[in-house]
């Protein structure tokens, strides 16, 4: 007892020493002058009494900023909080001395949490201080001592205890590893007997191994040539030189994405069949007596080597394929080949191996895949209640995700192809719980048992799987089939840059000058037309706003007469207020739907909001700016009409450079406008406070400029190019993906680059998604065999034909075919249709468009079907032979 | 005499997908104990835990509830390494499906123990060949499982349960997939180890005729004992009263 008492009074001795030391630094961090206005430094006091003597005023003006009110009432609320703190210190430390425990340190450390958070407030000490920063971070520094102080005291009031447990749990610990390498001694070494039997194990499963290598494989070599496309893409396209919009890369991105995902799929079935089946035999060695450690060892070098051999072969395959792809696009430096290329992709492919692996384990714990078959082959839960409401909620879902996914303003996004598939699977679920139920309650159900059987036993599964195929035949049709004949559709790039050179020109006397000798030289015919920059809302982070070509519907008139000499003219229905707004959708048909204010959060995309003028940085069209709006600049714009085209050529797919018309009154009251807008805050301003802002009037473009000139001429216009360049370096470096100037054969390079990548991308992700649905199907065959044969043998037992049983079987897949390509024809027609009023297709285009793409679809589900015959003939016949074995 | 197997209060519980009762209730807290050198029968109908028992006491799966000791020593105090090393040294197993490996010969099953154990490869061969001999199957050790008869698979799984000289012989059903004539030799076997080799067996079966074989029969019903009956008045006697004791399951 005495003892223990000596402990704690030591411990608190300690315990007041430290509060003291931490306690004395943090007055020492309060009294240090950390506070600089006007070049000289204040501590709290000091700056307390300057403010006490000299007023707030005197101090703002001291900081150099402009008189405001609310900084006296800021600065000493800022004060008040720090005195606050500095008196529950000083209570802190009287009850340090006097032995009690108050806990004020917490409340200390409260204070110093709040007044971090204050500093950061408008109007507080930091905001008139020229070292801001470090005036912010400040108060973190005693907030950490307080909190350090505090931590201490608890540490120093368990260490003792701490440090005797340590020893104590250590010893235990030593004990144990002792007792262990006693009790499990296994001296000596397996015998060469051992290795035989594990590869001769092994060699038995060696079918169900090479499928999973080869699907490994396959999804290494789809990664491999993934990144070397990519490489090509860096090589050939002009895109990641100029900093032109990156089509192809973006293209082969998604593509990656979509492969990721259906190769992980992929590898987390196959993974789960080849567990399912190789378990069981790992399960003799088990309960015969083998190590945990051997049969991890055993099982870490199966799939040690599976992985080594599937990369191996996988590197090859993909080198070949982005060869092959190289090759096809017309050689040349073959520069995309390093030994990084295949480092990056294997660096993917493990971390796609982690995911399959942690995936594979869930499912395979949570569905007690590892259990016997009498377990496997419990009922699976089928809804009783509400079917066809939730089955109706499901149509719903589906119908409303196809709305959505046709609009333009949604740009085909995939949120809604989910809520089709969400809407789909609630269809399957409920839908064929209902139908089950409804037959079992009529007459003659019975004679339909055995075949509803597999469905009504397990209905979990089958959902799943016809979800599964229905998914991936959607795909292939409605996503990548519109992609490929959307980009055949486009035929020759050419005529998509009816321009040679599209000039983004401004005002001055170097300007008129080059605009001048242009219209003068030989083999050059130039066009200019008044415009402005009709720019969306800046989202930051998420993505530079979109600036576009701001022109009047004469212009549009004009370009569309040049473009198409047959034109008729008809009014676009605008108005003086520049309110309604007609938009020309610069993009290919095989691009997707783009809307102009894509990264608008505060309005619908429906009414974009639109500035005329080049960007402006910091204005959003969120309430703390509605005074903004009303200006000239800056409105809610109706769109009154759009179409997608190319007037002066695609030269960002839709993503900029768009043309928006207005009426010919707006743009005229627009076209000087934006020269007296703060391009930061979208104020209004006068001419001298607008360049005092920082500002120069004349900074954004005036002139578009269409120029029809050949590559000599254009070659010879070099110099002058340089220099019409080097003038709009500023426009060009705040997004680097508007141009100044769009040279044809440049853009063109990169939209050929685009759709040849588009179509490869296509067909590679068709292939994949058909070859994924019928392993899905085989998979599911060879994970039910088991089952399917118990019935078999059962259904023999009892007097049925072969022809019957077989055709018992057969019934029961054609189900899951008809499903499907019921399934996922109605939602690829949707998709298709969806896509082409999205991207505003005329009637003509989308006429041509279905002509191409019906064919092959049809073809496509004709060929899966004969896949899902050959698959349930093997299928049968690998049942039958065990039949006929018994 | 020391008990092999000591059960005290066991209890096994499982819980199965889709059941709304939650927990199924295998065994109920069972308390018996089998001694050195005996043949212990456990009978009962379908569902009564017979099997789940049965792995219970080959250290295969672990007890919800209860205490369970091998040789005196509490199994739940026992590594996962450990209860391996018991399961290769000291218990052999027969099931009713054999449990034989289809990619390695008879002989390779036969020695599959002793190759766990690391044995010397001349001792695998020399013990396989012994057994093999024991039990008739010299002509069957170059073939697969695949292409034997069930009795001799049988036979060929008895002699991998015996090839390590274990002290307790555990076989679920061992004559549940055969015929009456494959039947009669794997129990004359399981006799022949019982008296010949003086091993424990706690064997599972249905059959009253296989059961008369054994010294003693432990009875479950719905996860608890019935009843334990002793052979001590003949065979025949004892098939008589194993009959009537089945009546009442």
């Amino acid at each position: 007892m005495g003892k223990e008492k000596i402990i704690t009074s030591r411990k608190r001795r300690i315990q007041q020493r430290f509060s003291t030391i931490m306690y004395l630094l943090i007055f020492g961090a309060l009294c240090y002058p950390w506070i600089m206005v006007g070049g000289e430094r204040y501590n709290l006091l000091s700056f307390a009494v300057c403010l006490k003597t000299e007023g707030a005023e005197s101090i703002i003006e001291r900081a150099g900023l402009p008189p405001d009110p609310s900084y006296a009432g800021g600065l000493s609320a800022n004060l008040f909080i720090y005195f606050l703190f500095f008196v529950l210190c000083i209570i802190y430390q009287i009850t340090v001395f006097l032995k009690k425990d108050w806990y004020v340190n917490m409340a200390v450390i409260l204070m110093a949490i709040m007044f971090t958070y204050a500093g950061m407030w408008d109007y507080m000490i930091a905001t008139i201080c020229s070292n801001s920063v470090e005036v912010i971070l400040y108060p973190g520094i005693l907030m950490m001592l307080s909190g350090i102080e505090c931590i201490g005291r608890k540490m120093i009031e368990i260490w003792d205890r701490e440090v005797i447990d340590r020893a104590e749990y250590e010893k235990e610990e030593k004990r144990i590893k002792a007792e262990r390498r006693a009790r499990l001694y296994f001296p000596g070494k397996y015998n060469r007997l051992f290795f035989r039997v594990i590869w001769k194990n092994f060699i038995g499963n060696l079918k169900e191994y090479s499928v999973l290598l080869l699907c490994n494989g396959l999804v290494f070599a789809f990664v491999v040539s993934g990144f070397g496309m990519q490489m090509l893409v860096k090589e050939g396209d002009m895109s990641y030189k100029t900093g032109y919009p990156a089509g192809a890369g973006k293209v082969l991105f998604r593509g990656l994405v979509e492969l990721g995902i259906v190769g992980l799929l992929m590898l987390v079935l196959l993974l789960l069949y080849y567990l399912r089946k190789r378990l069981p035999e790992y399960g003799v060695f088990k309960t015969l007596g083998i190590r945990t450690k051997t049969i991890y060892s055993c099982l870490g070098v199966e799939l040690g080597i599976g992985t080594a051999v599937s990369l191996i072969f996988g590197g090859i395959l993909g080198v070949i394929m982005v060869f092959l792809f190289w090759s096809r696009a017309g050689g040349g430096a073959a520069g995309w080949f390093s030994p990084l290329l295949l480092l990056k992709a294997a660096a993917v492919m493990i971390l796609i191996y982690l995911v399959t692996f942690f995936v594979t384990h869930d499912l395979f714990v949570g569905f007690r895949m590892g259990s016997s078959t009498e377990l496997q082959m419990i009922k699976e839960w089928i809804p009783r209640r509400f079917q066809f409401v939730f089955a109706a909620a499901g149509v719903c879902l589906t119908v409303s995700g196809i709305l959505g996914y046709r609009e333009n303003v949604n740009a085909e996004d995939a949120g809604f192809l989910i809520r089709c598939c969400a809407g789909v699977y609630l269809i399957l679920r409920f839908g064929i719980a209902g139908y089950l139920h409804w037959r079992r309650k009529r007459k003659g159900a019975l004679r339909k048992l055995l075949k509803q059987h597999p469905f009504y036993h397990k209905s979990r599964s089958a959902v799943w799987y016809i979800f599964g195929l229905c998914v991936l035949q959607t795909c292939i049709i409605g996503l990548f089939f519109m992609q490929l004949f959307s980009a055949r559709l486009v035929g020759d790039t050419d005529r998509l840059f009816p321009y040679d050179l599209v000039l983004i020109a401004g005002e001055g006397e170097e300007e008129d000058a080059f605009l001048d000798k242009l219209q003068e030289k030989e083999g050059v015919s130039a066009q200019i037309y008044p415009m402005f920059r009709v720019s969306g809302s800046d989202a930051g982070m998420a993505g530079i706003a979109s600036q576009n070509i701001g022109i009047s519907e004469t212009t549009y008139h004009a370009l569309k007469k040049a473009r198409y000499p047959g034109y008729q003219e008809k009014p676009l229905g605008l108005d003086d207020k520049g309110e309604k707004i007609y938009i020309v959708h610069q993009q290919d048909k095989g691009t997707e739907a783009r809307p102009v204010d894509y990264y608008d959060y505060y309005v619908p995309r429906e009414t974009p909001v639109l500035y005329t003028g080049p960007v402006c940085e910091m204005f959003s069209p969120g309430p703390e700016f509605a005074h903004g709006l009303t200006t000239t600049s800056y409105a809610i714009r109706q769109i009154a009409g759009e179409e997608a085209d190319s007037l002066t050529g695609v030269l960002s797919q839709g993503e900029r450079e768009n043309l928006i018309v207005f009426s010919d009154a707006y743009f005229e009251k627009a076209k000087d406008a934006w020269k007296v807008t703060d391009p930061y805050w979208g104020e209004i301003l006068t001419e001298e406070e607008f360049i005092e802002a920082g500002a120069e009037p004349n900074q954004g473009p005036t002139r578009l400029v269409l120029i029809k000139a050949g590559q000599k001429a254009i070659e010879e216009l070099q110099p002058e190019l340089s220099a019409f360049k080097e003038r709009h370096r500023t426009e060009e470096k705040y997004d680097t993906k508007v141009r100044s100037s769009y040279l044809k054969t440049e853009i063109k390079q990169r939209a050929d680059a685009e759709l040849q990548m588009r179509q490869t991308m296509a067909v590679l992700l068709s292939a994949i998604f058909f070859a994924a649905s019928v392993l899905l199907l085989g998979i599911k065959m060879m994970t039910e065999k088991r089952v399917n044969i118990r019935r078999a043998q059962f259904l023999n037992c009892m007097g049925m034909k072969r022809k019957e049983r077989t055709a018992l079987l057969r019934s029961e897949i054609r189900v899951y075919y008809i499903l499907t390509v019921i399934f996922s024809g109605v939602l690829s027609v949707g998709l298709v249709l969806g896509s082409l009023h999205a991207r505003l297709y005329t009637e003509a285009d989308a006429e041509r468009l279905l002509r191409m793409i019906v064919p092959p679809a049809v073809c496509e589900l004709v060929l899966f079907g004969a896949a899902v015959c050959i698959l349930t003939e093997w299928n049968i016949r690998r049942i039958e032979k065990k039949v006929c074995e018994v | 005499m020391e008990s092999v197997l000591k059960v005290e209060e066991l209890v096994r519980n499982y819980r199965l997908p889709n059941q709304e009762e939650g927990v199924i209730k295998v065994l109920k807290g069972l308390d018996f104990q089998i001694e050195e050198n005996e043949f212990v029968g456990i009978m009962g109908k379908s569902g009564c835990g017979k099997t789940t028992l049965l792995k219970l006491l080959g250290l295969i799966d672990k007890p919800t509830g209860g205490r369970l000791y091998f040789k005196g020593r509490k199994v739940d105090e026992l590594w996962m390494d450990e209860l391996a090393d018991i399961r290769r040294r000291e218990i052999g197993f027969v099931f009713q499906d054999f449990y034989l490996m289809d990619s390695l010969t008879v002989e390779e099953n036969i020695m599959l123990p002793m190759i766990l154990d690391k044995a010397e490869e001349e001792d695998c061969f020399a013990e396989a060949e012994e057994h093999a001999r024991h039990f008739q199957i010299t002509h069957l050790i170059k073939k697969y499982p695949y292409e034997l008869s069930g009795g001799e698979r049988q036979r060929v799984a008895i002699c991998r349960a015996l090839i390590n000289q274990p002290d307790l012989i555990l076989a679920d059903e061992p004559t549940g997939n055969l015929d009456s004539k494959s039947g009669k030799i794997v129990i004359e076997a399981l006799n022949r180890i019982y008296r010949e080799y003086k091993k424990t067996i706690v064997m599972v079966t249905h059959d009253p005729k296989v059961a008369s074989n054994c010294s003693r029969i432990i009875f479950l019903k719905d996860g608890n004992i019935l009843d334990v009956l002793e052979n001590n008045k003949g065979q025949e006697v004892f098939y008589q009263e194993i009959l009537g004791r089945m009546a009442e399951l």
